[in-house]
């Protein structure tokens, strides 16, 4: 919110109340009908939303971030070293900005130590293991070792590269940096993160806090703390003391999430996942950043395109380059955060190539999941595979509507409009190349099952008449409608009226 | 620091603070605003003399609960206690906001970004905090213009360390309502901050 409106606030603050309660498609259901409704406000709420998400901010760390009140309780380092302040602490461990004795002047490092009580096997061997990895390491983009020693009070210590720098996408939007310097800087980033999977390190933690950009311009991947050398079983030692999985809930591969064996392909996601938020200036996907409820949601997760992410009106500003996204760019970064690792780019460096060749113009490797790829897993996901083996198209859109059919009784006109919707949804689903938005709609129409309430059901619908009325097609459209009103018929929601209204006035336009 | 401790207002004597509490909570603005500086001064001595080493290190909360065992003699009157925190709060915010300011300005050049730590720890950066905290500052006086609650919830429940069960009282609205209040309020300091997924423009 840019300027102190409270009447504005208000209307704000009401939406967000009674979104936020809701979960998964449903609250993707209400902002979709609210964008339709007033787009700027929706986008103000969606905003709202999305940092509700934050679930480790300065507000849940009062304690300590109100505790520096008191001085800085500088270690003795001894090896050389002398501590000039503290950068950071936290729960476990500790980073101090350090100067090297006899290293000259201006020979300065973030020094890691682990806190005083927090030395147990677990966690020094972890210690040990980034030591191990960053001693593999050497890349100008990497925030290498520069020493490592223990204190004279007994805690070892790493003495890395002290970057000064800012978090990539900090960076990129104070330093107002265009559509192709974002895609370069993160090549760059990627060309880091190949290097360390050629020494068969997987960083497994990228996120925009382990890149910082200086002054120069010039990426520093930091920050080897969970990383793992692929082959070795090091995996225990990415439960902290608490018995938490460490992760960045935002920024993990889905496997990551599962507890699966990672590989190359987890962090070829996370700078997907980089890339998306430097281009649209989002996640592409809302997780609620609680460890016990990511697995369920990163089942149900689908990415928006970023061209579509960008295209919700009051985004469409603030991106100057929302157009240049769709095609290329899009088929890329869907590539890189594929929800199957197997389906991503086989290494950083293919998307580092294929990042390239878009910005020379030279046609990109990465094709677009093939329409028939996308209904297979349509299929799988409502576990409809069995049902229908080896029938046609036609039935299985049949199927769809049967289960709809039955969680109703409706009468014949309304069954006859849906009859005639299947067979456009196919003429859709073959015109494959338009119909992203429609086999959106009809994917979430089967999500909601016998089990979902008429208005879900209504709401549904309406999104299916709506990516009709996009599409052109008047009169299925109008059908659709019926069909959401129908649905709706017996708890009208006011919200929901409104948004049917507004398209039929649309629709009455054509 | 920008506000002297030994101010030239008289210290209300030990067994006058119930009093000023009382006329204070009232509507006294008189009362209010000796009861202010009073606390702020004594918030403040005991945050220099953790500063010098001379008492353990325990944070803000401490230091706001040690004020109150201190300068409330055993008054029981809850009412008297919420009052003296809600006041706290905003002395607390405001010497955390001094402290920080100076250290800024301490710091040549000033601006350097917290190198984070990682997935063992929380990542919280002695610079990086202050420039925190002073954004937290900022955005706090920004949801103020919006709706003066929020604000006073955030200051309450983060520099004051009150639970909300002891702010509904205090602001007269459900514990419900103040939960909803506390999410909303913290989605927009985070929006404001720029963690999550700020629009790159």
């Amino acid at each position: 919110m840019s300027t102190a409106d409270p009447a504005r606030w208000a209307r704000v603050s009401a939406e967000f109340d009674r979104i936020v309660e809701l979960e998964g498609d449903a609250r993707e259901a209400a902002l979709a009908l609210l964008a339709e409704e007033e787009a700027a406000l929706a986008a103000e709420v969606r905003a709202l939303i999305a940092a509700d998400a934050q679930s480790d901010g300065l507000l849940e760390h009062r304690e300590e971030t109100l505790a520096p009140i008191a001085a800085d309780q500088r270690p003795e380092l001894g090896g050389g070293w002398r501590v000039i302040e503290a950068i950071g602490r936290g729960g476990m461990g500790e980073v101090w900005l350090a100067e090297s004795l006899g290293g000259g002047v201006g020979h300065r490092a973030a020094v890691k130590l682990l806190k005083r009580g927090m030395d147990s096997d677990a966690l020094l061997e972890r210690f040990l293991q980034e030591r191990r990895i960053l001693a593999r390491l050497s890349h100008p983009a990497i925030a290498g070792m520069l020493d490592a020693g223990i204190t004279p009070d007994g805690r070892p210590f790493l003495a890395m590269e002290f970057i000064r720098g800012e978090p990539i996408t900090a960076y990129a939007r104070r330093a107002g940096l265009g559509l192709t310097a974002r895609i370069r800087l993160l090549a760059e980033v990627a060309d880091a993160v190949d290097h360390a999977h050629r020494q068969l390190v997987v960083h497994r933690d990228l996120k925009p806090g382990n890149v910082l950009v200086d002054e120069e311009g010039k990426p520093h991947l930091l920050d080897f703390g969970i990383a793992k050398v692929l082959g070795e079983d090091t995996d225990q030692l990415v439960v902290t003391a608490t018995g938490v999985r460490v992760l960045s809930p935002a920024y993990a591969a889905p496997e990551q999430v599962r507890g699966e064996d990672v590989s190359v392909a987890a962090d070829v996601y996370g700078l997907g996942v980089l890339l998306y938020e430097l281009l649209t200036g989002r996640l592409p996907h809302q997780r609620s950043g609680r460890v016990e409820r990511l697995a369920q949601e990163i089942s149900e997760e689908r990415a928006l395109r970023p061209s579509s992410a960008v295209s919700e009106a009051a985004r469409a500003q603030a991106v100057p380059w929302a157009r240049r996204l769709a095609g290329d760019l899009d088929t890329i970064l869907l590539k890189a955060i594929h929800p199957e690792a197997e389906r991503r780019y086989a290494s950083a460096a293919a998307l580092a190539d294929d990042l390239r060749r878009y910005l020379s113009g030279r046609p990109i490797h990465a094709r677009p999941d093939r329409g028939w790829y996308r209904f297979g897993k349509f299929l799988s996901r409502h576990r409809l595979a069995t049902v229908v083996t080896g029938a046609s198209l036609v039935l299985l859109l049949g199927t769809l509507g049967w289960s709809l059919g039955q969680a109703r009784t409706a009468h014949s006109e309304a069954l006859a409009a849906r009859a005639l919707l299947r067979q456009q949804a196919l003429a859709m689903a073959q015109v494959e190349a338009r119909s992203a938005t429609l086999a959106r709609a009809l994917d979430e129409l089967a999500g909601i099952d016998a089990r979902g309430s008429p208005v879900a059901r209504a709401r549904a619908w309406l999104r299916v008449a709506t990516a009709l009325a996009d599409a052109g097609q008047v009169d299925s459209a109008r059908r659709a409608l019926a069909v959401s009103r129908e649905q709706a018929g017996a708890n009208p929601d006011p919200v929901l009226e409104r948004a049917q209204d507004q398209l039929e006035s649309r629709l009455a336009r054509r | 620091m920008p506000h002297n401790p030994r101010m030239n207002m008289s210290d209300p004597a030990n067994d006058d603070i119930t009093l000023l509490l009382g006329d204070a909570r009232r509507g006294s603005a008189l009362a209010q605003e000796r009861l202010y500086s009073f606390v702020y001064r004594e918030l403040h001595r005991l945050a220099e003399r953790q500063l010098r080493g001379d008492r353990e290190h325990g944070g803000a909360t401490s230091l706001v609960h040690e004020a109150w065992f201190k300068l409330s003699r055993g008054s029981t009157e809850f009412n008297d206690r919420q009052h003296f925190f809600a006041t706290a709060a905003r002395a607390m915010r405001q010497i955390l906001i001094d402290r920080a300011r100076e250290r800024q300005a301490d710091r040549r050049g000033g601006g350097v970004r917290a190198q984070t730590l990682d997935g063992v720890a929380l990542e919280v950066s002695a610079s990086g905090q202050d420039l925190e905290l002073l954004a937290l500052n900022q955005a706090l006086d920004q949801l103020a213009a919006l709706d003066e609650r929020l604000a006073q919830v955030v200051e309450m429940r983060f520099f004051g360390g009150l639970e909300l069960s002891e702010i509904a009282p205090l602001l007269k609205v459900s514990e419900r309502t103040l939960k909803r209040d506390w999410r909303r309020a913290r989605a927009f300091l985070y929006q404001s901050l720029g963690s999550g997924a700020p629009p790159p423009e």
